[in-house]
């Protein structure tokens, strides 16, 4: 008995371990790449030190970078729990950001009801950008990869429309960048950068920690507990795992795949808040685009938990960082840049699948 | 491992053709002024309007002696000047981010190429009272002589004019296009100058059917749409129109498309479109350069250079709005190699008109709405 406990925990440590090897060789490939392209690799890696870990200010951009691309990691991987790729989640945080952008637009509440307000309805409506994809897939079985692909092109183009002609709140002569109204001050997130400098760490005013953070640590929670403390999150895995185990097992499999389905939109919407509600303060669909794919990647890097998510979407942060220091401080063009980020990227998901199915082929030789 | 081999083949194959142009340039004792840069996002490399803002960087680097510092075309003319740009990546904060790391290392002058920039570079400027800002084609409220943003505007409709004048003395009794990309009020401006300069010179056109103008969209999609702008303009050539002027970017393609099977004129925008159509590689696109009759050019790259001489010659630049019009050669139409023939019978026409506009003689409605009123005033 004891025996085996021990070995269950070898292979964790070992799952644990292969993003790291993922890493190294991605850290190999950055070397090759750089020398290659006749820069000095350690220059390379004092740029990326100075653009990262040298300041406070460097690591508290990473940590805020990070946000957004937490919701988008989170969103994607609990649809996959569930064993449905939401490949839509980009046109679900366009969404959900212009619902949220709405309703703190033209609501007029105190702070303290107006900002879960905003929340809330940024999780609605990009819930609501993934309801029809799920009702399709549940009832007329048409691939979700498909159908959320194309609600991510309507979403653009609606919010095109929207944004420049119903909504638009550009006034003559001034910003030309197109856009909706001003959101009301009470619905704006402020700014916690002064609860860390109490912690003891020097953060400067400048950098975007704000209410987001809080929110992603609390949705971090309820995640976590809800698919790995609750009947409910287990009949999802369990539906993820097997769909024909859950179906006999008795699961109402469709309304939980579109249970999943709506939970993955609703946490998608998410992902703008912190553009549109502490940097902007209004709505435009020049938000960054993207990050909804970079969600997928971020989901399998974090094996689909959400602490793994934590880790993978602050590397992510950390590798654009990465690409900023080489920008600033070398001479590698800018298009390499893109690639060695891009082939980090891949090098570290490819590594870490790799030793994940090692894993599950041992653990299966030891249960033989 | 196979696969591998290639793969590392690969790698070494896209260095050596990068490690050509990476060589030591800087001197020791520093340069008398940093000057940096930030395109929006895929911005160098756009044949347009970012990599006139790089020309201007060039001109900087030419004029005072100056290095483009980790610029893979190896520009470099000395050590007075450090030039260096950057480029963001999509992200809410990125923009901002750049702007504020060439302001802590210690550049003088930090441009933002685009409107996009408007909102980052007012917070960061804010922080850094001692570097000066310019944005360029971006509104930022509230500025003055001691501001430390300069916002970089043009005067499209004083250029749109001149191409106008151009159509209007090159038509053959037929009528005149416009075509707009977004329907947005940046573009309206085009188009009221090129109306107003059509009928400044030619009576024929004065009568608004003789006009034809259509935008191609609501979105910023219209600027990529070339399908969209070759149907607009083949149904403006069927309906007699002999000379189509296109705002609308990347969707000016269509329009030269057209041009070219309805063996009719167009005119380009921005940049020196002919120039570069007719000195294309493949001959399909040198083919259609032959229809464009001239360009209404936006010079961000004066802009971008004139700041930076202000700068360089006072050691501080003036806050607030700078227009870059006809006078200060911010805008212009194109004259090359391809086209000096066929406009050479017109060309002291167009530089008189050109002189009036400077002088203030004439003076250019900026939307097409204020067409009528300015030519009830202007023509009898």
């Amino acid at each position: 008995m004891k025996l085996d406990r021990i070995k269950i925990d070898k292979y964790r440590l070992l799952e644990i371990v292969s993003p790291v090897l993922g890493f190294l060789a991605s850290l190999v490939v950055l070397v090759i790449i750089v020398v290659a392209v006749g820069e000095s690799p350690v220059k390379a890696f004092v740029a990326i030190y100075k653009f990262s870990l040298s300041k406070s200010a460097k690591l508290a951009t990473i940590l805020s970078m990070s946000i957004p691309l937490f919701f988008a990691g989170i969103a994607v991987a609990f649809a996959f729990q569930a064993g449905v790729f939401n490949i839509g989640v980009e046109g679900q945080y366009f969404f959900g950001g212009l619902i949220g952008a709405l309703a703190g637009i033209y609501f007029h509440f105190p702070p303290f009801i107006h900002i879960p307000v905003v929340i809330i309805f940024s999780m609605l409506g990009g819930a609501l950008w993934a309801l029809i994809p799920a009702i399709l897939k549940v009832t007329k079985n048409v691939h979700e990869v498909i159908s959320t692909i194309m609600f991510n092109s309507i979403a653009l183009a609606l919010l095109n429309y929207l944004v420049n002609d119903p909504l638009s709140g550009l006034g003559k002569g001034k910003s030309l960048e197109p856009q909706t109204a001003k959101i009301q001050s009470t619905a704006l997130f402020g700014k916690i950068n002064g609860f860390f400098r109490l912690l003891g760490w020097n953060v400067p005013d400048y950098v975007y920690l704000d209410y987001s953070l809080i929110v992603a640590i609390i949705m971090g929670i309820i995640v976590w507990f809800v698919l790995f403390r609750m009947r409910y999150g287990f009949e999802i895995r369990a539906v993820g795992t097997s769909l024909d185990v859950a179906r006999y097992a008795g699961m109402k499999v469709k309304r939980l795949q579109i249970a999943a389905f709506l939970i993955s939109g609703a946490l998608g919407g998410l992902i703008g808040l912190q553009e549109i509600f502490a940097i902007r303060g209004y709505y435009t669909y020049n938000i960054a685009s993207g990050l909804g794919f970079d969600g997928i990647a971020i989901a399998l890097i974090g094996r689909n938990s959400p602490l793994g998510v934590v880790f993978a979407s602050i590397l992510f942060a950390f590798l654009k960082q990465a690409g900023y220091g080489l920008q600033f401080y070398t001479s590698v063009p800018n298009s390499v840049i893109y690639v060695i980020t891009g082939l980090m990227i891949l090098f570290i998901v490819v590594i870490n699948e790799i030793t994940a199915g090692y894993i599950k082929a041992l653990r299966k030789k030891e249960a033989l | 491992m196979k696969k591998l081999v290639i793969i590392l083949v690969m790698m070494l194959a896209v260095g050596l053709v990068f490690a050509g142009g990476t060589k030591e340039k800087a001197k020791a004792g520093g340069p008398k002024y940093k000057i940096g840069l930030v395109f929006d996002i895929g911005g160098r490399g756009d044949k347009s309007f970012n990599d006139s803002a790089h020309a201007g960087l060039v001109k900087i680097a030419k004029q005072y002696k100056g290095y483009i510092k980790d610029d893979p075309d190896n520009i470099n003319f000395g050590s007075e000047i450090e030039l260096k740009y950057l480029e963001p990546k999509a992200g809410g904060q990125d923009r901002e981010q750049l702007l504020r790391v060439l302001a802590e290392d210690g550049y003088d002058l930090v441009y933002g190429i685009g409107f996009m920039f408007s909102d980052p570079l007012a917070k960061v400027a804010k922080d850094f009272p001692n570097v000066h800002f310019a944005i360029v084609d971006g509104y930022i409220p509230d500025l003055n002589e001691n501001s430390n943003i300069t916002c970089l505007l043009f005067k499209e409709h004083e250029g749109s004019f001149l191409v106008g004048a151009i159509a209007g003395l090159m038509n053959d009794h037929g009528k005149i296009g416009f075509i707009g990309g977004m329907d947005i009020p940046l573009i309206h401006k085009f188009e009221g100058g090129f109306i107003a300069g059509a009928i400044y010179v030619n009576p024929e056109l004065r009568d608004e059917s003789m006009i034809l103008a259509q935008y191609i969209g609501k979105d910023p999609s219209a600027f990529k749409d070339a399908p969209a702008a070759y149907n607009i303009a083949s149904n403006m050539y069927r309906q007699g129109a002999t000379i189509i002027y296109h705002a609308a970017g990347a969707s000016g393609d269509g329009l030269f498309q057209a041009a070219e099977e309805f063996k009719k004129l167009a005119i380009g925008v921005d940049s020196d479109q002919g120039l570069i159509y007719s000195t294309a590689k493949d001959a399909a696109t040198r083919a259609r350069g032959k229809y464009i009759l001239t360009s209404m050019m936006k010079r961000v790259d004066n802009a971008v250079f004139k700041t930076a001489q202000e700068l360089i010659d006072n050691g501080k630049v003036s806050g607030g709005y700078h227009s870059f019009g006809l006078k200060e050669d911010g805008v212009g139409f194109a004259l090359n190699d391809y086209n000096k023939d066929k406009l050479a019978p017109i060309l002291d026409k167009i530089n008189a008109i050109k002189q009036k506009i400077i002088s203030g003689e004439i003076v250019v409605p900026d939307s097409d709405t204020k067409v009528r009123a300015w030519a009830e005033k202007t023509l009898k």
